[in-house]
């Protein structure tokens, strides 16, 4: 009997090694965003088709995950792969592999200079992040059906006098129906605000505010320097909606999904500013709701700000991963198929990112997203005049090289709240808010 | 074998025992609360800013000094602390307001009904804290939360109820801690209330003593420990709470339910431009500087309350 049973157990131990050794090999992947998880699943599923030695296991981290995420790389024990890995100072560089090293297939396939990228922006040689698209375009969003029973017609909008009268028109409407709240519905976000509005914002009054913000942001200005600070006159323009009460109250007090979206999505207000996810969410909440936008109105020079391919977020591969060779092995092999052009096709068309990516050899691009065929291709398409996207870079990022790690950045921190509503709330002046941006700058940025 | 050494053995046996069912507990303490807490010391001296940071250098104590000098660290650190005693003070009012009364309840009610009451009182103190502030703030969110929603509907109130707003996230906060912990302070001191020797309470009553007077001369006197054990409960997780601050919005947005927990937290976690603020190590010395009082107050409580059982 016992003998029996020792030979029922060893079969057992035998069959479980056997199978442990035909096993595919699991690499963990994060995903970019929750909000696209589901679509990046399906690129995946691809994946594991065409290489069934490898198992992806896909999971996503909320903003409210953060801190545990950062545990979890602290502790060294990173996903093999990152569709959004952060190497926003050079500190953070130090912790992803350099691409450069690693043997990749598409390096000629970038519209941009991949390669020199990073170094620009952080002083350092090195290709931590990958990215196939450009940044999420921030633009004015609406409810089309919404918007026909006001009467109103934002694609009329070819200045910011034509904005304010808009928004002054809208205003009224708002006034004489009793569920709807805000003329611009919004809340508070750390980066949103402060670094992605505000500087889709600075472009639309002046051709050269990139450059002197990055003046800023190196040192070469100061900020209380009111005659020259690019984000005067944002500001200013802000504070005016604000105080002619487009915004909510106390906008920097309502939380971003919470109370913002929440009231995006039920419907409170008929406009919104806000970047790429928010339609999706709409979407996802109420398939039937039909979304529209449209864009800053253009510069004296004509131009409207885009967002550029943002290098200091994005895929790449940790540097503990490379402690498992086979692990390593895997996510290399994840790299190359994500930035494959059948995959950016792919991810482009599902994601609504428009790619900064060369995708001639598999037939080009067809984006249907709302974002896309309303805000940037008509744009493209000549309907807003001679207005066309400015490409520059973010004035901030060419600062990057002298930020002093984990200290709060004028460019986006929470610290920014409070001094944000001391301004808005009238309890601060525009002298006041500059001199807290250049206190800010002064403890973050080490200018050499 | 004779009763001396017998009884020893016994004495050894049930210790032995006690130290079995305590060990678990102790063990999760030594791991997830002591050990931690001694390997952290170290880093108030150092220039450390989060611990993802791959390099730190010594500086002595000008952490130490930075909390008293520094205006760019005393900005993060000093109104969230006045914050916290004010949430304290208020704290430990729902302690006896909840806590006692319903002990009292509890103590005074048959036994029968006892039971159900005790569960129902202790119910909220098993919920997440994060979670039920979570709620919390989605039912008060300012244009969809359905609280708001019905009490607007039905003219209760004139607009939504803005928990952001500095009094009411205070109130709401109190509210909100009292409630979850009621049973929790109910146990306390509904242990101290079943130690008091039943005779002396017959007693008084057959004496016409009047159930104040009860309170006064016989309950209160005799639920010392309890209280002394409720007081340093209090303090000591005041300072501590995180779970409910979260829920109510502290990380995103709602300044005023920014305790010294959060302040701790954000000065050691989330960088690149989150919610963290990139000062791990004056985090670590503020920590220092604010616990060291507390627990000297706590010792001494305990001191007060053993002197006060021995006379």
């Amino acid at each position: 009997m016992r003998y029996k049973l020792y030979l029922f157990l060893t079969v057992v131990m035998l069959a479980g090694v056997t199978a442990a050794m035909g096993a595919p090999l699991v690499l963990e992947v994060r995903a970019s965003q929750p909000e696209y998880m589901a679509k990046e699943r399906q690129i995946w599923d691809v994946f594991e088709q065409q290489n069934s030695d490898i198992k992806i296991n896909l999971f996503s981290i909320n903003e409210s995950e953060d801190a545990a995420f950062q545990a979890r790389l602290a502790a060294g024990n990173p996903p093999g792969f990152s569709s959004m890995a952060y190497a926003q100072s050079v500190k953070q560089g130090e912790t992803m592999v350099d691409l450069k090293t690693v043997d990749f297939k598409w390096w000629d396939k970038f519209a941009y200079d991949i390669k020199n990228a990073w170094k620009k922006r952080y002083g350092v040689d090195k290709v931590p992040i990958m990215q196939w698209s450009s940044g999420p375009l921030a633009s004015f969003i609406y409810y089309k059906d919404e918007m026909a029973k006001a009467g109103l017609d934002p694609s009329t909008i070819r200045t910011m006098a034509d904005l304010d009268a808009f928004l002054a028109k809208l205003k009224q409407y708002v006034g004489t129906r009793s569920d709807l709240k805000y003329v611009i519905a919004t809340g508070w976000h750390v980066w949103c605000w402060p670094y992605q509005f505000l500087h889709h914002f600075i472009t639309a009054f002046d051709p050269a505010a990139q450059s002197k913000a990055a003046d800023l942001y190196t040192g070469k200005a100061k900020w209380t320097d009111l005659a020259k600070n690019p984000y005067v006159p944002a500001f200013r323009k802000l504070k005016e909606w604000y105080d002619k009460g487009y915004f909510p109250k106390e906008f920097w007090t309502l939380a971003w999904e919470d109370d913002f979206e929440a009231a995006f999505i039920g419907r409170k207000a008929i406009l919104t500013f806000h970047g790429p996810w928010l339609w999706d969410k709409v979407e996802a909440a109420d398939p039937s709701a039909q979304l529209a936008g449209f864009p800053l109105p253009p510069n004296s020079a004509g131009k409207i700000q885009a967002f550029p391919p943002d290098v200091s977020q994005g895929p790449g591969i940790y540097k503990d991963v490379q402690k498992n060779p086979a692990v390593f092995k895997a996510a290399v092999r994840a790299l190359n198929f994500m930035f494959s052009p059948q995959s950016v096709k792919m991810l482009a068309e599902s994601l609504g990112s428009v790619p900064a990516y060369d995708l001639s050899s598999v037939g080009g691009l067809n984006l249907r997203t709302p974002q896309y065929l309303t805000v940037i291709k008509p744009v493209m398409d000549g309907k807003f005049g001679k207005a066309s996207w400015d490409n520059t870079g973010f004035g901030p990022d060419a600062g990057g090289r002298f930020y002093i790690e984990g200290r709060p950045s004028p460019a986006f921190s929470d610290p920014l709240q409070p001094i944000w509503g001391d301004y808005f709330s009238g309890k601060i002046n525009m002298a006041g808010l500059m001199a807290a941006y250049q206190k800010m700058f002064d403890n973050a940025f080490k200018v050499q | 074998m004779g009763p001396r050494t017998s009884l020893s053995l016994t004495l050894r046996r049930e210790n032995r025992t006690s130290l079995f069912f305590v060990a678990p507990q102790f063990l999760l303490y030594l791991t997830f609360i002591l050990l931690p807490l001694l390997v952290s010391i170290p880093l108030a001296f150092t220039d450390l800013v989060g611990f993802t940071s791959t390099k730190a250098q010594f500086v002595g104590i000008r952490n130490f000094i930075s909390i008293f000098t520094d205006p760019g660290v005393m900005q993060y650190i000093w109104p969230t602390v006045l914050r916290t005693f004010i949430f304290m003070a208020c704290n430990y009012l729902t302690v006896f307001i909840f806590g006692l009364s319903f002990a009292l309840m509890m103590y005074e009610l048959s036994t029968r009904v006892q039971k159900s009451y005790f569960v129902i009182i202790y119910l909220p103190y098993i919920i997440s804290g994060l979670g039920a502030g979570m709620f919390i703030e989605l039912l008060f969110a300012r244009d969809t939360g359905s609280l708001n929603l019905l009490l607007e509907l039905l003219h209760i109130i004139p607009q939504p109820i803005n928990l952001k707003s500095s009094s009411a996230s205070l109130f709401a906060l109190v509210a909100f801690v009292g409630w979850r912990y009621a049973g929790y302070n109910m146990a306390i001191f509904l242990s101290g209330l079943l130690t008091i020797p039943v005779d002396t309470i017959d007693a008084a009553k057959m004496d016409g003593v009047s159930y104040l007077q009860r309170l006064r001369h016989i309950y209160f006197p005799q639920i010392i420990p309890s209280i002394a054990i409720a007081t340093i409960s209090c303090l000591v997780g005041s300072f501590g709470i995180f779970d409910e601050p979260v829920g109510f919005g502290a990380l995103y947005g709602n300044e005023q339910a920014r305790l010294f927990s959060i302040t701790l937290y954000r000065m050691g976690l989330g960088t690149g431009g989150t919610y963290g603020i990139g000062m791990l190590a004056e985090g670590v010395a503020s920590s220092i500087v604010v616990f060291t009082p507390l627990i000297i107050i706590a010792l001494l409580i305990f001191r007060w309350q053993k002197r006060r059982q021995v006379t």
